[in-house]
């Protein structure tokens, strides 16, 4: 547990990291704050603010599905930015996704699994 | 021109007094129907006061006003997209600047059309609905 949370306890806001949901979905989670046990963030995808429990990894709220932090490894810095542009465009415009974040979303989706929390 | 078949035993029908109704299934005077409780809303229904039954419909004295269920569920979320276009709806899965959609119609926002279909759940992942 405390490897867990050495672990989650070096992002800082603006890092991205990932987390799995039982019923599959996937959370690309950007940072926006950690305090001394929660990380706020927020899905690079869908805007939604998620709260994770520092110690545990696990989102903060317990009445929802038990989402888990499985990844926190860096991004190739290309993706990063993709993904950034991509939180972005969700959050200001409403517009179709262009090939880059296409590939970005693709790569992410083998890059976390092969390189778990 | 006239055929006889040999005579022996033949098939023989009971006719024994029907079994006594068992207590618990729907039963009313002769000529009566009663009408078949609702479908809708079932666990509210409660038999009504009926004299002409011969069995007590709640022998354990259940029956009270407050309902024998917790609402948890609201039920599916629809398409915001769609609600009002096809006629069966789509269940609301992903969500897209802000609108929960569908898979076609998140397919379409998104532009993910011209994919292959084995890319398309990999990409549509991260805009899924957290179960709740």
């Amino acid at each position: 547990m405390t490897d867990v949370k050495s672990k989650l306890s070096r992002l800082v806001p603006g890092d991205i990291f990932h987390a799995s949901c039982p019923g599959g979905a996937s959370l690309i989670c950007l940072v926006e704050a950690v305090t001394n046990d929660r990380i706020e963030a927020r899905r690079v995808t869908t805007q939604c603010h998620e709260t994770f429990d520092l110690n545990a990894g696990l989102v903060w709220d317990s009445r929802e599905a038990k989402c888990a932090i499985d990844s926190i490894a860096p991004l190739p810095v290309a993706i990063h930015n993709v993904l950034l542009g991509l939180d972005r465009k969700m959050r200001l415009r409403f517009d179709k996704l262009s090939r880059e974040e296409k590939d970005a979303l693709l790569f992410v989706a083998d890059f976390y699994p092969a390189n778990p929390l | 021109m006239f055929r006889f078949f040999p005579t022996g035993p033949l098939a023989r029908f009971r006719t024994e007094d029907p079994e006594p109704e068992v207590p618990g299934f729907r039963r009313a005077l002769e000529g009566q129907l009663r009408p078949d409780p609702p479908t809708i809303g079932l666990s509210r229904w409660r038999p009504a006061a009926n004299p002409t039954l011969d069995f007590d419909p709640d022998p354990l004295g259940q029956s009270s006003s407050t309902p024998d269920f917790q609402p948890v569920a609201h039920g599916d979320r629809m398409c915001e997209a769609c609600k009002g276009g096809r006629s069966s709806g789509m269940t609301g899965a992903y969500v897209v600047h802000g609108r929960t959609l569908c898979y076609k119609c998140a397919v379409k926002r998104l532009g993910f059309e011209n994919e292959p279909s084995s890319d398309m759940l990999r990409v549509l992942a991260p805009f899924e609905l957290r179960a709740k």
